[in-house]
């Protein structure tokens, strides 16, 4: 009982880092932008409100401060021998500090965009947010599904029982005619895991060895005695049993792509935004 | 045949073994089947792949139907064998080898599986592949392609070539700049530091200060441009366009700030500004005093001049048409349509107020203006009647009536002449100054005051920028009459029985004057000192202050009638000093506009003035 409830109270997925220290870290990013607010309306400049008043210069500061911070998460996650914050601690402050970022630039910015290379890193910088959000959301619905979907068995569990079938086809198909052999062979040598991008993220192989090799097998005409009869029987059990565990294993395999897709944005944008917030800052100080 | 067999086994330990064992066939039959001679393993293996025959002493080997065997790598149904050559079936060698005469064997096989079979899992593993990441499609690559297209897109490639810089710019640049809008160091000429005073002056070299020169304040002269002047903000946006908060930082305490000033706090147009301060003359050979507006004021200009007369009643000009007059008649804005141009006696009155002097002398022979030159014409003009024997005058001695023209005059004909010219000078300036209803119409004189000792007209001094500390458009308030800001001085009298119903007046041109009838209690004007200028109140009835919302009324900034850069005040680049900057625009007002502020001098008179001729009327430029 003690156990079950103290599961229950355990936080799990995204809300590990979501809920850290009672929302220490969403306080402390409403908290930061309301008094961005409160200096952006408090100052009326000379010449109206833009980026290059006192206050868009420290917002200004304060973002690119903070996105320089955010992509510093990705040293943080690789050294384990920190001492510092845990690393959960980080990641709340990363998701919450750059999700505020999206109404933080606006507030420097004095809502002047255009097409020029100060709004394309405000527009660089909204895709990573989006896609962080994206993440999280990720992390939030996709490891249920993941895990029911591996009823307590292990991927590597599940590609090791095929295994264990290739090895029992090979012995079953034998004694069997040489169609009977062309199609285990077919199942086991044209029978691809994962694989492109595209067929890891549908989860599906329309050319899957099995699936042709189960179906020829079903189509067979060949004329069997009993006893080659109770071998095809086994070999098409076999087949199927392999079918079934190969769907389940590309959905797992879907789901792990799922979760990995956005961070092939998230990452390769961060660091896009980064140099132009660079290219930015460079040019606003070279003509300003 | 007598066949042996031997398999090379490749033990646990690593160690190879050779299995020998003989068999006695008519054919060797080689599969996967257990009934073969030679049963191989492997699913790539038929039942029955091949044969191997002996025929006349020869070895042959023949693949099963719709089969083929690999020997010596080359794929075939059937081929010769000899001893040293090769077969591939499935994972499996075999290699024919020499037989000794002696041994007894027609034929001798060694076989070994080549390709182990490894484990059913390291296959699997070989065919699976997870993770989204491969080759060009992963975070590290893709990263450094994003940061590789930024930074050359839009930071090398815009250092290098020029054009390419135009994604830098914020926005675009307001309308008036637009031009050099493709050229970004004609306005950012340093690099790494903010637009320069020096870049804008450039090109706006007679911007003027906006303080005084002789009033030296450290945050307007050490202020950038930029500071107010926003660009790249749109093309619609006015870098001139500021609130009126920015004006009142400064003028709602001004006398704290600058304790020398003269002007008063303001700091909204509806709810705190002085009264209009008027620049009213009180002494026309004197310099104009500023006093607040009040009802009643009284201002001595020189000329005696009735509106009601002129505007309220018919009038009968040459050729005795009876005529109306309107107020655009003599007020005529500028080319500017800011201020009305000042009145000029040829121009406006002299219609109706002809200087005739004799029957004989050319229409306006005689000028608007000085006495002294007037008697000069007037000489002139009779001089020249003697000496032409144009003298047809009654009075006038016979010798000079008689006399020829062109011939020489005698010393006697010359001093009959001078006196007969004399005197008909004195009879023309008789007319002139002492029948009722010419020059004294309108003006004092002073006999003897002139520096040739005749007659002198007392100096004028009509004012034309009524309230010089603004700037005041005519023409933006055209669609209003005239009466609607002057009220007295469009006044008619019905009782003169001038019959004003709509007359010409409207059909001449658009603008409504919008003349009132008199009646007993309406305001008129009939002493030219009657000051006509509204005040403030009269502007509050349209204009609210600039953050003024809800009402029906105009927001007014400041700027609306001041602005800030004043040219009169010298230029703001510093280079030259106020005395300067007075010489050099010499007809500006203190607001910097050229305008037409003349005060007219006291005319004839010896006292030293200096005078300009404009448009054949002596005006005395005013001096500070």
């Amino acid at each position: 009982m003690r156990s079950t409830s103290g599961r229950a109270n355990r936080l799990v997925g995204p809300r590990t880092f979501l809920e850290y220290k009672g929302y220490r870290y969403l306080k402390v990013a409403i908290g930061g932008l309301g008094l961005s607010l409160v200096a952006y309306v408090l100052e009326e400049p000379v010449g109206g409100r833009s980026g290059s008043s006192w206050t868009g210069y420290a917002l200004g500061t304060v973002a690119a401060a903070t996105i320089f911070w955010l992509m510093w998460l990705g040293v943080r996650k690789r050294s384990y021998m920190s001492t510092g914050a845990p690393l959960k601690g980080w990641v709340s402050a990363h998701v919450y500090l750059g999700t505020a970022l999206i109404f933080l630039v606006p507030l420097h910015a004095a809502f002047e965009f255009g097409w020029n290379v100060h709004t394309l890193a405000y527009l660089l910088m909204c895709v990573v947010c989006l896609s962080g959000i994206l993440g999280v959301a990720c992390y939030a619905i996709v490891p249920t599904s993941m895990t029911r979907n591996r009823n307590n068995i292990t991927l590597e569990a599940m590609l090791e029982r095929i295994a264990e079938i290739d090895a029992e086809c090979r012995i079953a198909a034998e004694g069997l005619p040489d169609y009977y052999a062309r199609s285990v062979v077919t199942s086991i040598d044209e029978t691809w895991i994962g694989g492109s991008f595209r067929s890891q993220l549908s989860g599906l192989d329309p050319n899957c060895g099995t699936t042709r090799a189960l179906k020829s097998l079903r189509m067979s005409e060949v004329e069997l005695d009993a006893d080659a009869k109770g071998q095809e029987r086994k070999l098409v059990e076999l087949l199927a049993r392999k079918e079934l565990l190969l769907k389940q294993i590309r959905r797992d395999v879907r789901f792990k792509g799922l979760i990995d897709l956005w961070l092939l944005v998230h990452v390769p944008f961060a660091f896009a935004t980064t140099a132009a917030v660079i290219v930015h800052v460079f040019v606003v100080f070279w003509y300003h | 045949m007598r066949v042996r067999i031997t398999e090379i086994r490749l033990r646990p330990t690593g160690k190879k073994v050779r299995i020998d064992r003989e068999v006695e066939v008519e054919s060797l039959f080689i599969g996967r089947g257990p009934d073969n001679d030679l049963s191989l393993k492997g699913l790539t293996i038929a039942l029955h792949q091949a044969t191997l025959r002996l025929a006349e002493g020869r070895l042959y080997v023949e693949a099963a139907s719709g089969h083929e065997v690999e020997v010596n790598g080359l794929v075939t149904n059937g081929e010769r064998l000899g001893p040293g050559d090769g077969l591939r079936i499935g994972a499996w060698a075999l290699r024919v080898l020499e037989v000794e005469p002696e041994s007894g064997f027609d034929v001798a096989l060694e076989y070994e599986e080549v390709e182990r079979a490894e484990g059913e899992r390291s296959a699997l593993d070989e065919r699976t592949r997870l993770g989204l990441e491969s080759g060009p499609l992963a975070r590290r690559p893709l990263s450094w392609l994003g940061v590789g297209l930024v930074v050359v897109a839009f930071l090398v490639l815009p250092l290098i070539w020029s054009p390419a810089q135009s994604p830098w710019s914020t926005g675009e640049v307001s309308r008036g700049h637009a031009y050099v809008e493709s050229d970004c160091q004609q306005c950012h000429s340093g690099f790494f530091q903010p637009v320069q005073n020096e870049d804008c002056l450039s090109c706006h070299h007679d911007i003027g200060r906006h303080s005084p020169a002789t009033m030296r304040l450290a945050e307007l002269d050490e202020a950038a441009c930029a500071t107010c002047h926003l660009e790249h903000r749109g093309r619609d946006v006015d870098l001139a366009g500021q609130g009126s908060g920015f004006c009142s930082d400064c003028h709602a305490d001004l006398a704290k700030r600058v304790p020398a000033t003269s002007l008063r706090d303001a700091s909204d147009f509806g709810d705190d500004h002085p009264l209009l301060q008027l620049s009213l003359v009180t002494d026309p050979a004197e310099e104009a005093i500023s006093v607040d507006y009040a009802p009643g004021l009284v201002e001595v200009s020189g000329i005696d001049f009735n509106h009601l007369r002129h505007v309220g009643q018919g009038v009968t000009g040459r050729g005795d048409r009876k005529q109306y007059l309107t107020c655009g008649e003599c007020h005529q804005p500028d080319a500017g349509g800011f201020y009305m141009q000042p009145i000029d006696f040829e121009k406006h009155c002299q219609d109706c107020h002809r200087l005739d002097f004799d029957a004989k002398a050319p229409v306006d022979f005689v000028p608007h203006g000085d006495p002294v030159v007037i008697r000069e014409r007037l000489r002139g003009f009779y001089s020249t009647r003697v000496l032409e024997g144009a003298v047809r005058d009654e009075a006038a001695p016979r010798r000079l009536r008689r006399r020829r023209p062109g011939s020489r005059l005698t010393a006697e004909e010359a001093e009959l002449s001078r006196r007969w010219v004399e005197q008909k000078v004195a009879a023309a300036e008789r007319r002139f100054y002492e029948q009722p209803g010419t020059c004294d119409l309108c003006h004092s004189l002073e006999p003897g005051g002139a520096r040739d000792g005749g007659m002198a007209v007392a100096a004028v001094q009509i004012q034309d920028r009524w309230v010089p500390g603004s700037a005041f458009s005519h023409g933006s308030h055209a669609p209003f009459t005239c009466v609607q800001c002057h009220p007295a001085a469009g006044v008619f009298d019905p009782e003169a029985g001038t019959a004003l119903s709509r007359p010409d007046w409207s059909r001449e041109d658009a603008v409504p004057y919008g003349l009132i009838a008199r009646t007993g209690a309406t305001p008129f004007s009939e002493r030219s000192g009657d000051v006509l200028i509204p005040g403030i109140a009269v502007c509050r009835e349209c204009h609210a202050g600039a953050s003024a919302t809800g009402s029906a009324k105009v927001p007014s900034p400041c700027s609306m009638c001041h602005p800030f850069h004043v040219r009169a005040n010298g230029p703001m680049d510093g280079s030259t000093t106020l005395q300067e900057a007075k010489t050099t625009a010499p007809s500006s007002d203190s607001l910097g506009r050229v305008g037409p502020r003349a005060v007219h001098g006291a005319i004839g008179s010896s006292a030293a003035r200096s005078h300009v001729r404009v448009g054949g009327t002596v005006r005395r430029v005013a001096q500070k």
